[in-house]
């Protein structure tokens, strides 16, 4: 079943990845489109290798290999346009799917994942309600979170550690605009637990929250999150806040996360932050420079992480990074991560 | 004082950092709605928020198909510079996020002709053609480049 699985999904990246054929009208749209372009499917794929040295954490949760290959994500996208005002959002998900190490080809145990599936009704302007399995509206990083579109093969900590990367249950946006500033506001709440929980139990059970954010014609903005949810390991509520702010301009990107958590009632937080830059060095490179720091549970850490990345035609991303200062965060530790990845 | 400290500033800021292109750029295309459109002119901020698709209403709460000339074409890139103001790789970016997210950037058609056809039977729908192209069946709808 899961060699099918990855069969399936492996000849549609191929095909996707193929010139525009004759069901693609918009030239500029990756996927396939179809329905008088009221389907698109879309996705990516991503692949990488570590040479690190400690055991990460993985799908894979007997991993202590510190050198190995990996198939990263296999990701398929549909999007349904049913009317103007309402469409489907669904992405489908073979993860650490494949790996190789000392000792040899493996597949992973739990392959096939629902990141996201959920119903999109958007009225006006200044409305958009969203219902099913999203991603949590927290922080730059996690909703862009898909290897093609981030600089750095290693994800920062901050973002992941303190909120479920999705959240079953029901957002609704709204934004504005006022001269040059953009507005955006949004609030989000689940009920019980995750939709899907291929990789164990999410931490978050009930939990509410908002999001505020204020930009410029896209090429800065500044967010605060808040999130209050239940910890279902812990079985208390715990409160996240956070904030985050992203400049771009022709040669540079600059984007920066902080994120606190404290458990209702409790003395102890724990709190994570980070800072990166992002150099447009022409001809596709991008040498990229994160500077993170966490402080959880007693164990801190500064990993310091700096690359490149080139961007070559056609959606895909190489990167090369070094990592140091990673000790005992669960992360693989220091050393060297490459990685592949195309948009589709 | 502090006037004089900012213009200082200001001329200080035009040497060391440079005119930007798009400041002298003048627009060598028209903008194009269906004849029943009630929009009389528009500002570039608000035409760039639409092909961002961050504005995706007209005032009169239909909803707005914005129209893109082919990635190849003058006029796209000339529409780039003067409206989008981004560079390719800025706009790559921006769209690869804004995908992810399930948002598909404007319609793309072949050639102008197409465009214009296209407007012309679409209440909804808004395009660009080159400065002097025929427009029939189309009205043009003047743009405020006063930012």
């Amino acid at each position: 079943m899961r060699k099918l699985l990855i069969t399936v999904l492996a000849v549609f990246v191929l095909a996707a990845s193929a010139p525009p054929c004759a069901l693609s009208q918009n030239l500029d749209q990756r996927g396939i489109s179809a329905l008088g372009g009221n389907l698109l499917i879309g996705g990516y794929i991503a692949a990488g290798i570590e040479l690190l040295d400690e055991s990460a954490d993985t799908v894979r949760g007997d991993n202590t290999h510190t050198r190995q290959a990996v198939l990263d994500d296999l990701s398929m996208f549909l999007t349904y346009e049913m009317t103007a005002d309402l469409s489907m959002f669904v992405e489908a998900e073979l993860e650490d799917s494949l790996f190789l190490d000392e000792d040899g080809l493996e597949i992973g145990s739990q392959l096939f994942s629902l990141e996201r599936f959920y119903l999109e009704y958007e009225p006006n302007q200044y409305l958009r309600l969203r219902a099913g399995k999203l991603l949590t509206p927290v922080g730059i990083w996690n909703q862009i979170h898909a290897a093609p579109l981030v600089w750095t093969s290693s994800r920062p900590l901050t973002t992941e550690l303190f909120y479920d990367t999705g959240t079953t249950g029901v957002q609704a946006d709204t934004r504005w605009h006022s001269g040059r500033l953009d507005f955006a506001l949004s609030a989000f709440g689940q009920a019980t637990e995750q939709l899907d929980e291929t990789h164990g139990p999410q931490r978050q059970g009930q939990a509410f929250g908002t999001r505020m954010q204020i930009g410029g014609e896209e090429r800065w903005y500044f967010g605060t999150s808040y999130l209050h949810f239940k910890d279902r390991s812990e079985g208390r509520w715990e409160t996240t806040v956070g904030s985050d702010f992203l400049l771009i301009t022709d040669r540079w990107e600059f984007s920066s996360e902080f994120a606190f958590n404290r458990p209702d009632g409790a003395a102890a937080a724990t709190w994570g932050a980070y800072a990166q830059a992002v150099f447009n060095a022409g001809h596709g490179f991008h040498p990229v420079l994160r500077y993170e720091y966490v402080d959880m549970d007693g164990i801190s850490g500064s990993p310091l992480v700096f690359g490149v990345a080139y961007r070559g035609s056609g959606g895909s991303v190489w990167k090369l990074e070094g990592r140091v200062g990673a000790e005992d965060l669960g992360t693989g530790g220091n050393g060297i991560l490459a990685s592949w990845a195309k948009l589709y | 004082m502090l006037r004089a400290w900012l213009t200082r500033g200001m001329i200080f800021a035009v040497l060391v950092l440079g005119v930007p292109a798009w400041a002298f750029e003048k627009p060598d295309f028209v903008v194009i709605v269906h004849p029943s459109n009630p929009v009389s002119a528009m500002s570039r901020l608000d035409l760039e928020r639409i092909y961002r698709k961050d504005i995706k209403f007209w005032p009169d709460g239909e909803h707005v198909i914005p129209i893109n000339a082919p990635s190849s074409s003058k006029v796209r890139a000339s529409f780039n510079k003067t409206v989008l103001r981004s560079s390719i790789d800025a706009l790559v970016t921006f769209w690869n996020r804004k995908y992810f997210g399930g948002e598909t950037p404007p319609l793309v058609l072949r050639s102008s002709d197409a465009i214009l056809s296209y407007v012309a039977q679409r209440p909804n729908a808004i395009g660009y053609v080159p400065a002097g192209y025929s427009i029939e069946g189309t009205r043009v709808v003047p743009i405020r480049f006063d930012d």
